[in-house]
């Protein structure tokens, strides 16, 4: 795993670095945007450790840039900033996930196999979490290798559980996975569609946390 | 001074009122003594008829003219008089004179006429009483209408004032509408010149306040940052010590030392931001259902790993509020469940519609709080004696405290439904409304 680690704290990047070095990943550190970009486009990452506060450029524009230049890279930011605001402007410029500062190695390096392997996940197009298999570019799944017919919606919502494993998603993240379907969702459409999918594929599969959401491959 | 405007009225009426008295008093003087030149000057016209018709009985003229006569020769002989007048001559025959005198039982006027052509001397009497009366008319009727128009003069001049006073009722105005909240300047287009500088210092002054607000607001985020990045090197520092030592007492001392710093640090900030009155100026409708979805499932993880049950009963109910602020507060409540609530434990969240407003419950199985000790908890940095390994700073309940005041709200600590534990629950006030 080849990581580009984009701090312009020397101490905390030096920290890091070893850190994840101890983990088994290969870091590339470096403490501007500009040398972020650079590197970005002269090795092939698996994902990108972004700080928001680079004395160059604003960390938010290394971002859409990366976007722009490689799609597919897995993009992790990490920040002091933890207003609401920067938490949805970071995710909305489309980092794969926040984590703010001070953070626990074992979290940064459970997020960074998070998105990885979902950056895999995409490039192999299927999908896996337990017993279930979800390939997109098919638009199939599986159930213990027995192929399952979903309706599209259904199909949606699974879709979007299996993007997240092991998170719990608020019912209003579900419903949003939904809209993409164009039509008007009426207000208990989400529990709807997950009563149909559990008859499908198993009453454990999809855990609900009452009044909370729901999710797949939690504990 | 009370009200500018009472005193420029007052002021302004009284100051009408003496000029006015003033001028009718000099008015009515000088009125009157011209009444009187006017009059002697009829008088003697008056002696001159006399003295062309002397001849003739002129004894029915006196009540017309309300004049009194006699006519003499000069040599002292009476050709003929009024009836009320006397028979002696009641001024010296050979002098033209006016005075004042009086017989039968009057003050007159008396003017002596000399006609050397005929030899006549004519004196007439005119009865001072009356000749008053006769100015005083004239003067009067020129006099009064002025005093008419001093209610008139009251009304225009309290209208007058009012209209130039409008100005800084409207400032006034503007100024009590805008609140503790709103910082931006004050505008008045078409403001008169003499407001100009209270306007501009008033606004000086906002501006002022505001830049200190939002320098506070800076400052809370800038210490954040740069107390987290070294933090933030402290903690993976210490990590990686731990991977290449084998473990000793010591350094996981450190590392909880360092937990709880970076916990503490984490906690003033949020109580620093949270107790800014200025949070109210971004208040917006909160639907609290949502906000306390978000916060159990950006929680969901640790509260798993103590294996504990968490569950929300919530109608969707809004409030006006503080996004960032009520997630604080909602994180704190749920924090301090889950920290005080052993594994395998239970933890409740509730938002319902009160008769109040809209009543958020936290309720947990856990070690609970004991009665004595509940308002005390509410208070920085007191911590209960638990004698457990809990981890905290005693910041909680104070930023749920900042919270709650900052919404008008008020919350109360019971013994919760479960048979151990704690239920807090905020109140917040009627302002709720119900989401679609």
């Amino acid at each position: 795993m080849r990581l580009l680690l984009v701090e312009d704290d020397q101490e905390l990047s030096r920290a890091v670095e070893h850190a994840l070095a101890t983990e088994g990943y290969s870091v590339d550190a470096v403490s501007t945007g500009a040398g972020a970009l650079f590197l970005a486009g002269e090795a092939d990452y698996n994902a990108v450790v972004l700080d928001l506060g680079l004395p160059d450029i604003d960390g938010l524009q290394v971002l859409a840039k990366l976007r722009l230049q490689h799609s597919a890279l897995p993009v992790l930011i990490l920040t002091a900033r933890d207003s609401v605001e920067d938490r949805v402007g970071g995710l909305d410029a489309g980092a794969d996930d926040y984590l703010s500062k001070p953070f626990d190695i074992p979290e940064l390096v459970a997020r960074l196999r998070a998105v990885t392997r979902r950056a895999v996940g995409r490039s192999a197009n299927t999908l896996n979490v337990g017993d279930v298999t979800l390939d997109p570019a098919a638009h199939t799944v599986q159930c213990s290798g027995q192929v399952i017919e979903v309706s599209g919606k259904e199909y949606a919502l699974l879709h979007k559980f299996m993007e997240n494993p092991g998170r719990l998603l608020t019912k209003d993240q579900l419903e949003s996975s939904l809209y993409a379907w164009g039509e008007s969702i009426s207000s208990n459409a989400v529990e709807v569609y997950i009563h149909g999918l559990r008859k499908k594929i198993g009453k454990d599969f999809i855990k609900t946390v009452r009044g909370i959401g729901y999710g797949v491959g939690l504990e | 001074m009370r009200s500018i405007r009472s005193f420029l009225i007052t002021v302004t009426v009284v100051a009408i009122i003496l000029v006015l008295f003033v001028a009718i008093v000099q008015g009515y003087r000088t009125g009157i003594e011209r009444t009187q030149a006017l009059l002697d000057e009829q008088l003697l016209q008056d002696a001159q008829l006399i003295a062309l018709t002397a001849t003739s009985d002129l004894r029915d003229l006196s009540p017309i003219s309300q004049l009194e006569f006699q006519v003499w020769r000069l040599n002292g002989e009476l050709i003929q008089r009024s009836s009320q007048i006397p028979s002696e001559p009641i001024l010296p025959l050979t002098e033209e004179t006016v005075v004042d005198t009086s017989f039968a039982g009057q003050r007159w006027r008396a003017l002596n006429y000399v006609d050397t052509d005929r030899g006549m001397s004519i004196q007439v009497a005119e009865s001072i009483q009356g000749r008053f009366n006769i100015a005083e008319e004239i003067v009067n009727a020129t006099l009064l209408p002025i005093l008419f128009g001093v209610p008139i003069l009251i009304g225009l001049t309290w209208g007058i004032v009012s209209m130039g006073l409008r100005h800084l009722l409207t400032l006034a105005r503007a100024v009590a509408l805008r609140g503790t909240d709103n910082l931006e300047p004050i505008n008045m287009p078409g403001t008169p010149s003499e407001l100009h500088p209270v306007l501009a210092s008033m606004n000086n002054m906002l501006e002022q306040l505001a830049g200190s607000f939002e320098r506070e607001k800076r400052f809370a985020s800038d210490a954040a940052h740069e107390l987290r990045t070294p933090i933030s090197a402290l903690k993976v520092n210490v990590y990686n010590l731990r991977t290449q030592m084998a473990d000793s007492a010591d350094l996981q001392g450190l590392a909880n030392s360092l937990d709880r710093m970076t916990h503490l640090i984490d906690q003033l900030l949020l109580l620093y931001r949270t107790s800014s009155e200025n949070l109210r100026t971004d208040f917006e409708s909160v639907n609290l259902n949502r906000l306390c979805q978000e916060v159990v499932r950006d929680r969901y993880t640790r509260i798993q790993q103590r294996q504990q049950d968490i569950e929300l009963t919530a109608e969707d109910l809004s409030v006006l509020g503080n996004q960032f602020a009520l997630s604080a507060l909602v994180a704190n409540l749920v924090d301090n469940a889950s920290k005080y609530t052993p594994e395998g434990g239970h933890i409740r969240l509730e938002v319902t519609a009160s008769n109040e407003g809209v009543c958020l419950v936290v309720e947990d199985s856990g070690i609970g709080i004991s009665p004595n000790l509940r308002e005390r908890v509410k208070g920085r940095f007191f911590r209960v004696n638990t004698g457990s390994k809990v981890q905290g700073c005693g910041l909680g309940l104070s930023i749920v405290q900042h919270v709650v005041n900052l919404h008008y709200a008020d919350f109360e600590i019971t013994d919760s439904s479960f048979e151990t534990g704690t239920r807090v629950a905020v109140h917040f006030p009627i302002n709720r409304e119900r989401s679609q």
